[in-house]
């Protein structure tokens, strides 16, 4: 258990999202998969991914699930955004190197958040994650996960909740999805 | 068994070609072992420089009267040194090694760079600059990079392309659809050579290395900025040059000619 480092706000409440960069000192496996509480793995697509040579692989893309493409952060910032919802890191010293650079990006983040013109002004893990890989990796393209998340924006309420899916409603269509991992940005689906 | 890399430099009243050429050969000459360098250029342009190995002086200047300097570029095949040539510009850039792509290319007669990059490497397919080759159902190649042995296949090749270039205003009147170019613009040439011996790109060779990063604003998604450079922070550090977020790390296009002195 850890005390969540506060002060971060996001809509105006408290975004405890700040800590991300201690999962290298804080996990206790050689190969560690880390994910947000809100993804949800309805297969087990990822576990592959702990059994490659990459010291570290991030996802990059993510995928609308009501197709509207809502996710082009291209206009949003001048780097290309990463997400660190999932992510997948093998201790060494290319994974340390990493961190340490999301801990530096992390402590001059205002420098590094007007440096990249990014849209936002609070501390977002997936600019923090973005910049430090582009500076641990010497500028150019680094390893990501090959896949892009399938993602519920937040203006969909998820309706219901199974085993293998969810189902959700945006305006007055509803839809669902199974045997999918599925990433819910709507924090209200707890409720369901 | 030579191999080498060959481009075109004559300069014209804005742009001295020759300038961009030597700082080119001096940067394939830094970056790789198989480094021979041929620049072609004309009369009034010709020089001489210890990173360029082979200066050779076009006997006959089809582009003499020409504001575009274009009109020579089916020539080089006939006039490379090399048994294997890289076609280039001349303003370009080399950033990396890239002695290993011979391994891969002289296995073919003609490999072109198919579709070009953005500064954040990703594959353009599609350009605001192509509609030409849309309308016109051409393939997506650049002359900027090609790569040719001496063939029968590539000789074919280059003598459509003098066919195409010295008859200029019949092909952009008869042949080709909403065509309006003056001179003969090198790229839509050859890719109208290719087109023809090749119709259905049966042959054409698409290395997903084998392209270049194209520092146009189109390519780059970045239409709507004023200023590209300013607004990419371009800058030199060391030996290396940025764009944005990104070091640039494949031979770099630069195109804009105001770059020179200030980043190159």
């Amino acid at each position: 258990m850890i005390e969540p480092e506060l002060g971060n706000k996001k809509n105006g409440k408290e975004w405890r999202n700040v800590d991300r960069h201690m999962a290298y000192e804080l996990s206790p496996y050689d190969t560690t998969l880390v994910m947000d509480i809100d993804y949800f793995p309805f297969t087990d697509n990822l576990r592959q991914f702990l059994e490659t040579d990459y010291d570290f692989l991030i996802s990059k893309e993510a995928y609308d699930l009501t197709n509207r493409n809502s996710f082009d952060h291209r206009r949003w910032s001048l780097i290309d955004m990463v997400w660190a919802t999932v992510f997948v890191f093998r201790k060494g010293a290319k994974a340390k190197r990493i961190f340490d650079m999301v801990k530096y990006v992390k402590h001059y983040y205002a420098y590094f958040n007007e440096l990249y013109r990014v849209y936002g002004k609070n501390f977002r893990n997936d600019y923090a994650f973005a910049i430090a890989l582009e500076q641990a990796n010497g500028f150019i393209n680094y390893d990501t996960l090959p896949i892009r998340l399938a993602t519920l924006p937040p203006d969909c309420k998820i309706v219901k909740f199974t085993d293998t899916g969810v189902a959700w409603q945006y305006k007055d269509n509803i839809n669902y999805i199974e045997d999918q991992d599925v990433h819910v940005l709507n924090k209200e689906s707890i409720n369901v | 068994m030579s191999k080498g890399f060959l481009w075109f430099a004559q300069n014209n009243e804005n742009t001295d070609y020759v300038e961009l050429s030597i700082k080119l050969a001096e940067s394939i000459k830094k970056h790789n072992k198989e480094n021979k360098i041929c620049v072609v250029t004309d009369e009034n342009s010709k020089f001489q420089h210890k990173s360029v190995d082979v200066v050779k002086v076009l006997s006959d200047d089809n582009s003499a009267e020409h504001e575009m300097k274009w009109a020579n570029e089916y020539k080089a095949f006939s006039v490379t040194p090399f048994t294997h040539t890289i076609k280039l510009e001349s303003d370009m850039l080399w950033t990396t090694n890239t002695d290993w792509w011979w391994y891969h290319l002289w296995q073919h007669d003609l490999v072109f760079s198919v579709d070009c990059r953005d500064y954040k490497d990703h594959v353009v397919k599609h350009s605001p600059y192509r509609d030409l080759f849309v309308r016109n159902r051409l393939p997506n190649i650049y002359n900027g990079m090609i790569y040719f042995r001496k063939s029968k296949w590539a000789q074919r090749f280059f003598k459509l392309a003098e066919d195409i270039t010295t008859n200029w205003n019949e092909v952009k009147t008869k042949m080709l659809i909403n065509c309006h170019d003056t001179y003969p613009s090198t790229d839509v040439v050859y890719a109208l050579a290719y087109r023809l011996i090749d119709p259905t790109n049966k042959k054409l060779i698409d290395y997903e290395w084998f392209k270049f990063l194209h520092h146009k604003p189109g390519i780059n998604g970045l239409m709507n900025k004023r200023d590209q450079n300013n607004y990419l922070y371009t800058n030199r550090t060391g030996d290396n040059i940025y764009l944005g977020e990104k070091r640039v790390s494949r031979v770099w296009h630069y195109y804009d000619k105001e770059l020179y002195g200030k980043y190159i």
